[in-house]
């Protein structure tokens, strides 16, 4: 198994974007950034994405689509997706579109940072 | 007996040689010798008397036979010999041994007749001495005993009785001979060796059989045979153990006690096999075989007893010692099998165990004594970290710092202890954590000692550690569970909660120390709901899918149901479902606006279905009106297929609307095939108007007016044809009748002599009046005649030609004898004389009745036409529609009062006889004016939703129908106008509300996205510092990470600072609050100013500012910046790969000044270029990314520069770039 575990950072906001990637950095985890879907898809494609934290409202395209579809791929449907949104009624559509979990906008990085550890710690055992 | 006292006497003096000798001794002398051939004693031969005496002193049996009688002298020892034939003395040898004398008596002849002795050493003789024949054998000689006068007077013997002592020597070597068994290695080996042995013996045991017994089917069967062979049937073959039967008992009796049984023969086998004898066995014995640990014999020799011998102990032991030998052998062979089998079984399971540890998928070692590897396996090997091989080498050496206690348990282990630990923990050399499981336990050698231990160990830390992380997590996820805001659970497969957090249990109202199986959770579900909820679980279950539903759950403290969104995910161990995991989410609020909206879609649509009834009904109106009318209407489709009918012809073709509709012509009445009504038909779909002024229809027997007119569409095509007849039958028939009358007139002749008074009647008054001819008539009698009621009328009238002397025409009354009343009209002339006197009148009479009746009949129908007229009349002026008949000058012929109501209110004055164009002069050239005019070439139109401006903004339906005469001419048009208005209005409202719905909600989607995502920026700066700050209270923050932290926040609340005024700004403008301050200031320097701070933030791009000229504004200083910062930003958003902007100001055409800003970006659509400064619009596609921003700032830009009377205007090509400029007029 690899040392640090990689997230994956998916909103076409770069100043969100660029923050969370800052705070999992700090905390260790090695993550790396999409501003759409297409650099998203290639960075799955490409490297072991441990979980994917990503925005529902992203341009052009529904994030639930976007959920929705990875979940349906056997190849990515195993890679836990933390959704959030600032839309008051987000959380129902993003769980409903299969993410494992919801985050609302603005998060509390604590919360935050549960979750994602939550999810890599699932996967672990989900590996062994 | 002999008589002692005799005999003694005689002895004190010459018989001292017969002194001695024990009983025989005395029995000798007793014994009456002179009635023997021997004589007295005394004079005995000397021989004789020697022999006696030797006889009677030795101890060794002996005896003598003297002379040819062979008289028999015995000693004491001999007695025993004779059994039960002693006494014997002075008796015959040859009878007293008759059974053996050929034997012995050829003997005896030797001795006799050749004066030599004879020696045996064992004779076989068969004796019978107890009552039966006896085997026995003797050791013994015959000697001569020469007579006092030569010769050999009789036999002397000397011997000795060898039977035991041959037959336990046979005994003996039978036994010897079963020491061969010792060399026979199986079981069937042994038992025939036996067999053979035994057979050696074929005097104890002529014949036999060796049964084998199968304990487990109770059955024995002979294994082997001895001196007989299987086909022999001596003994059953097969003997049923379960119940002994004939023949079978004692054999049964055997096996039951195992002890021997003995059986006679008693004649019932015949034949036997005799063995060593020549006599058939007459008993049988069942020697049972048995061994130690079984509880039934193995086997039983059945073999048939010496018929010689009794069975003895001696014998029975023989027996029993051959059965013991037997069966010692066999166990012998068992045991030596089972070890065999045993050894066999450690040698390969040692082979298997050696081979299992070797590839064991567990870590596993075998030892010797010495802790030297003997086997090992490759996980072993890998999990400890070793190479090469180890077999042979010492644990201890190869794991120098192994823990103590491990020692000790290996060395309690070679004791033949068993170890093992479910969980022990050490740490490797390199420190890592190991947990293992293991057990010790020693290994067997063939022989049954300790070789050594075995070792199994198994490394759990992975899965230890895995526990430790589930518990953590399982923890981890209970405490987040109980901080969610909605019910997080988990059921069992019986869907028995086993898991609910403290939200659930708050909202059931259960205490948090309650056991989950006491929570039944179904009865908090809506009754209504629960057979669904429990199906689709169960569903989901099966299917292996997450479920997401709707229900009702009860609120535990206030009883309430609130609508909850119920998600459960089946888990599954081993493809075994073991319950669910989910949520549920209480989703009341939002079931709540959504029923509220859906009830305001439902109230919509109710009223608007009301709406359409109303419609509806006025539509039926309109046919009711067209079905109250006498007239038969019907409209045909081109294939003269009925699609309209009203009532009057209905009932005319006695028929009803549902059987017709939608038939051709034809099919309703087949008999107008070549009639011309049918001909008519298919002219008219022809594109003929037809008029006929009388049509008789044989079908229906009447006569009618009809027209029938083509119906064309806007395109002049023939779409229907309209049938209208109007039933003139009974005018006809009427008007016909009345020719008739006429025809066939009853008129006749009266002649009146005034003088005479005589009146003469022609033959037709006589019959009009009904009176006999043959009688005569007076005026009196006519005058009777005459109704009562007309009679007065009657003689005024005469009275009146008498006084004019003419005569007017008049109707009157009669009644005829019969009592039949007839109008009648009189005509007739009056005659004067010369002096003007009337002498005479003469007329005639005519019968008018049936005309009469025609007439008052044709009277009445006209009422009732007139009656329905009045009613049709009525119904349109009730009609809540406008009604309007137009004639061709398009004047108002008529109104209803709706319409009369409606256009009341634009026209002042009557209206009738108005020209339309007068009261509405607007609706020339209008679609309504131009469908008007279409109307009156005899097309019905109808037009819906047609907006009107008469009398406010309304909208009607409107229905042409032209009004045809009777030359198929259009000379009027009904127009009949539906208000609609109501319905479009409502119409409208729904569609602005679900679309300001639509928007709003939009808005609040993208203010909730553009608002939180600088605060979840902020936040997320703020909390990363708080925690460095927090986790690194001595040291220093990495300056780097508070820099672009604190960059990073400041431009997120500069963001957020924008999208606020933008906010406020928009407020302010749809309010109409917005003000200006507007001062005089250089526009020029406002836009230097404007661009030096952009430039500031965005170094990506150039920014060309061309002062073409120069220019003074009065206006809002701060408003017209923030405009140019939004053409600036917008610019360089929108042009991602360019890294130009040109900017100008210019002086217009109209004398305003212009700003113009000029990119090179992506550039907009036409179709685009109107909506970019709509409210919240914002550019979308797929190859540009929807920028952040509410989609406001060229909305408010537009505002602002339109506020200070300048103009907003944009130029773009796509792909190229885009211009927007705004002008604003100069201040001087």
């Amino acid at each position: 198994m690899k040392e640090k575990s990689l997230i994956l950072v998916l909103d076409d906001d770069p100043d969100i974007c660029i923050m969370i990637k800052m705070v999992l950095d700090y905390y260790g985890y090695d993550a790396m950034d999409a501003e759409n879907e297409e650099n998203a898809r290639k960075i799955i494609s490409s490297n072991h994405v441990d979980l994917l934290i990503m925005d529902m409202l992203l341009s052009g395209v529904d994030g639930t689509d976007i959920c929705r579809q990875l979940k349906h791929d056997k190849k990515t449907s195993s890679i836990p997706i933390l959704m959030f949104s600032a839309h008051p009624t987000a959380k129902e559509t993003c769980l409903a579109a299969g993410a494992d979990d919801f985050i609302s906008k603005p998060f509390e990085m604590n919360d935050m940072m549960d979750k994602i550890s939550f999810f890599l710690e699932r996967n672990k055992i989900r590996q062994d | 007996m002999v008589n002692f006292p005799e005999l003694s006497d005689q002895k004190t003096t010459s018989l001292d040689f017969l002194s001695g000798g024990g009983e025989m001794g005395e029995r000798i002398r007793n014994f009456d010798w002179s009635k023997t051939s021997l004589g007295d004693p005394k004079h005995w031969q000397n021989s004789l008397k020697t022999c006696v005496r030797i006889i009677l002193t030795s101890p060794q049996p002996m005896f003598v036979w003297w002379g040819k009688e062979y008289i028999n002298i015995y000693n004491n020892a001999y007695q025993f010999i004779l059994g039960e034939k002693h006494p014997a003395l002075g008796a015959s040898g040859n009878i007293v041994w008759k059974e053996i004398w050929n034997e012995v008596g050829a003997r005896a002849d030797i001795v006799f007749n050749k004066n030599e002795g004879t020696y045996d050493d064992a004779l076989l003789l068969i004796m019978n001495r107890y009552g039966y024949d006896e085997e026995t054998y003797f050791k013994f000689s015959y000697n001569p005993i020469p007579g006092d006068n030569g010769g050999t007077a009789g036999l002397f013997c000397v011997c000795t009785e060898e039977t035991e002592r041959i037959i336990n020597e046979r005994y003996l070597k039978t036994l010897q001979e079963l020491d061969t068994l010792a060399q026979k290695e199986s079981e069937q080996a042994i038992y025939e060796q036996a067999a053979r042995s035994i057979e050696s013996n074929n005097k104890d045991f002529p014949f036999g059989i060796i049964y084998k017994i199968n304990e487990t089917k109770k059955i024995a069967g002979p294994v082997v045979f001895i001196g007989i062979n299987n086909e022999q049937s001596v003994f059953p073959s097969h003997i049923d153990l379960n119940v002994p039967v004939e023949g079978t008992h004692n054999f049964y009796e055997a096996y039951q006690t195992r002890e021997i049984v003995v059986s006679e023969n008693a004649g019932r086998r015949k034949k036997l096999p005799m063995g060593a004898w020549q006599k058939e066995a007459t008993q049988f014995v069942h020697v049972p075989i048995f061994i130690a640990g079984h509880n039934s014999p193995i086997a039983i020799l059945s073999a048939a007893l010496n018929p010689f011998r009794k069975f003895d102990n001696s014998y029975r032991q023989l027996a029993n010692l051959v059965a013991d030998r037997i069966a010692l052998e066999i166990s012998k062979v068992i045991s030596l099998e089972q070890e065999k089998n045993a050894r066999k079984k450690i040698e390969e399971s040692e082979k298997v165990s050696r081979l299992f540890i070797e590839h064991a998928p567990a870590a596993m070692a075998m030892f010797d004594t010495e802790m030297r590897y003997v086997s090992v396996s490759r996980k072993w090997m890998k999990e400890y970290d070793l190479t090469g091989n180890v077999i042979g080498k010492s644990h201890y050496d190869l794991f120098p710092n192994i823990l103590g206690r491990w020692k000790q348990v290996h060395s309690r282990c070679m004791k033949g202890a068993v170890e093992k630990s479910d969980e022990d923990y050490y740490e490797k050399d390199d420190g890592s954590p190991v947990w293992l499981k293991w057990k010790v336990r020693p290994w067997y050698t063939t022989t049954g000692e300790i070789g050594g231990i075995v070792i199994f160990t198994e490394n759990i830390t992975q899965r230890k550690k895995a526990q430790l992380a589930i518990k953590e997590s399982e923890e981890r996820f209970r405490t987040m569970a109980n901080e969610a805001p909605l019910f997080v659970w988990e059921t069992d497969e019986n869907l028995q909660t086993t898991f609910l957090n403290r939200s659930g249990l708050d909202h059931f109202d259960l205490d948090e120390t309650i056991k989950m199986n006491e929570i039944s959770w179904k009865k908090f579900i809506h009754p209504d709901d629960l057979e669904y909820v429990l199906s689709v679980m169960d569903d989901a279950a099966k299917k292996h899918h997450s479920y997401t539903l709707e229900m009702r759950l009860k609120n535990g403290r206030t009883g309430e149901y609130h609508w909850f969104l119920d998600k459960g995910t089946p888990r599954y161990a081993d493809e075994r479902f073991t319950g669910f995991i989910g949520t549920s989410l209480d989703i009341n609020d939002r079931k709540q606006t959504e029923r509220e909206l859906e009830n305001k879609v439902i109230q919509r649509t109710r009223e608007l279905n009301q709406q359409n009834i109303i419609l509806k009904q006025q539509n039926n109106l309109v046919k009711k009106i067209l079905d109250s009318s006498v007239d038969l209407i019907a409209v045909y489709d081109t294939d003269a297929r009925i699609i309209s009918i009203n009532q009057s012809a209905l009932s005319a073709m006695k028929t009803k609307e549902e059987q017709v509709m939608g038939k051709k012509l034809l099919e309703v009445l087949p008999q107008m095939k070549d009639t011309q009504g049918h001909k008519d038909l298919l002219r008219a779909i022809d594109g003929e108007t037809i008029h006929n002024e009388i049509y008789y229809s044989p079908v229906l027997n009447r006569y009618y007016e009809n027209s029938l007119v083509p119906l064309k569409d806007h395109d002049d095509k023939i779409y229907a044809v309209l049938v209208m007849a109007h039933d003139n039958t009974d005018l006809i028939t009427s008007s016909q009748k009345l020719k008739e009358a006429q025809q066939i007139a009853q008129i006749g002749h009266w002649d009146w002599d005034v003088s005479t008074n005589r009146l003469s009647w022609s033959d037709n008054m006589y019959n009009i009046y009904g009176v006999d001819p043959s009688k005569s008539i007076d005026y009196d009698k006519f005058i009777s005649l005459v109704h009562p009621d007309d009679r007065a009328n009657m003689q005024a009238n005469i009275e009146f030609a008498f006084q004019s002397r003419s005569y007017n025409d008049f109707f009157h009354r009669i009644i005829t004898p019969a009592g039949e009343i007839k109008i009648m009209y009189a005509r007739g002339e009056v005659v004067v004389d010369k002096e003007g006197n009337v002498t005479r009148m003469m007329g005639t009479g005519q019968d008018v009745t049936k005309q009469k009746l025609l007439e008052q009949q044709l009277i009445e129908t006209s009422k009732k036409f007139e009656e329905r007229n009045r009613f049709i009349e009525k119904l349109i002026s009730s009609s809540l529609d406008l009604i309007m008949v137009v004639d061709k000058d398009l004047r108002f012929i008529t109104i209803n009062k709706k319409a009369e109501t409606v256009l009341g209110k634009v026209y002042k004055g009557p209206i009738i006889g108005e020209k339309v164009t007068d009261i509405d002069p607007s609706m020339i050239g209008t679609q309504t004016y131009q469908d008007l005019l279409d109307a009156f070439k005899g097309n019905i139109i109808i037009r819906d939703k047609v907006r009107s401006t008469m009398g406010g903004e309304q909208y009607y339906e409107h229905n042409y129908v032209p009004l045809f005469n009777e030359e198929a001419e259009v000379y009027a048009v009904m127009i009949i106008s539906h208000d609609i208005t109501e319905n479009i209005r409502q119409m409208e409202e729904l569609r602005k509300l679900s679309e300001s719905d639509v928007q709003k909600n939009n808005f609040i989607a993208m203010a909730s996205h553009e608002l939180k995502t600088p605060i979840t920026s902020i936040k997320g700066y703020v909390q990363l510092l708080l925690n460095a700050f927090d986790k690194d209270k001595e040291k220093h923050l990495p300056p780097l990470l508070v820099r672009s932290s604190l960059i990073s926040v400041d431009k997120q609340i500069t963001r957020l600072t924008r999208l606020i005024s933008e906010l406020l700004d928009l407020t302010k403008i749809e309010t109409g609050t917005l003000e200006l301050k507007k001062e005089e200031f250089s526009l020029n320097a406002l836009a230097i100013e404007t661009v030096e701070d952009i430039l500031y933030t965005n170094t990506k791009h150039e920014i060309n500012l061309f002062h073409d000229f120069q220019s003074y504004v009065f206006a809002d200083k701060d408003r017209i910046g923030q405009v140019m910062i939004n053409f600036l930003t917008n610019a360089i958003k929108y042009s991602p790969n360019s890294n130009k902007i040109d900017v100008w100001i210019r002086q217009t055409k109209n004398g305003q000044v212009a700003f113009t800003v000029k990119d090179y970006g992506i550039g907009i659509d036409k179709e685009e270029q109107e909506k970019i400064f709509e409210r919240f619009y914002r550019a979308k596609g797929k190859e540009e990314q929807t920028y952040p921003g509410f989609g406001i700032g060229l909305f408010i830009a537009k505002e602002f520069v339109e506020k200070h009377g300048g103009q907003v205007l944009v130029k773009s090509e796509k792909g190229k770039g885009s211009s927007f400029t705004f002008n604003l007029p100069i201040f001087k």
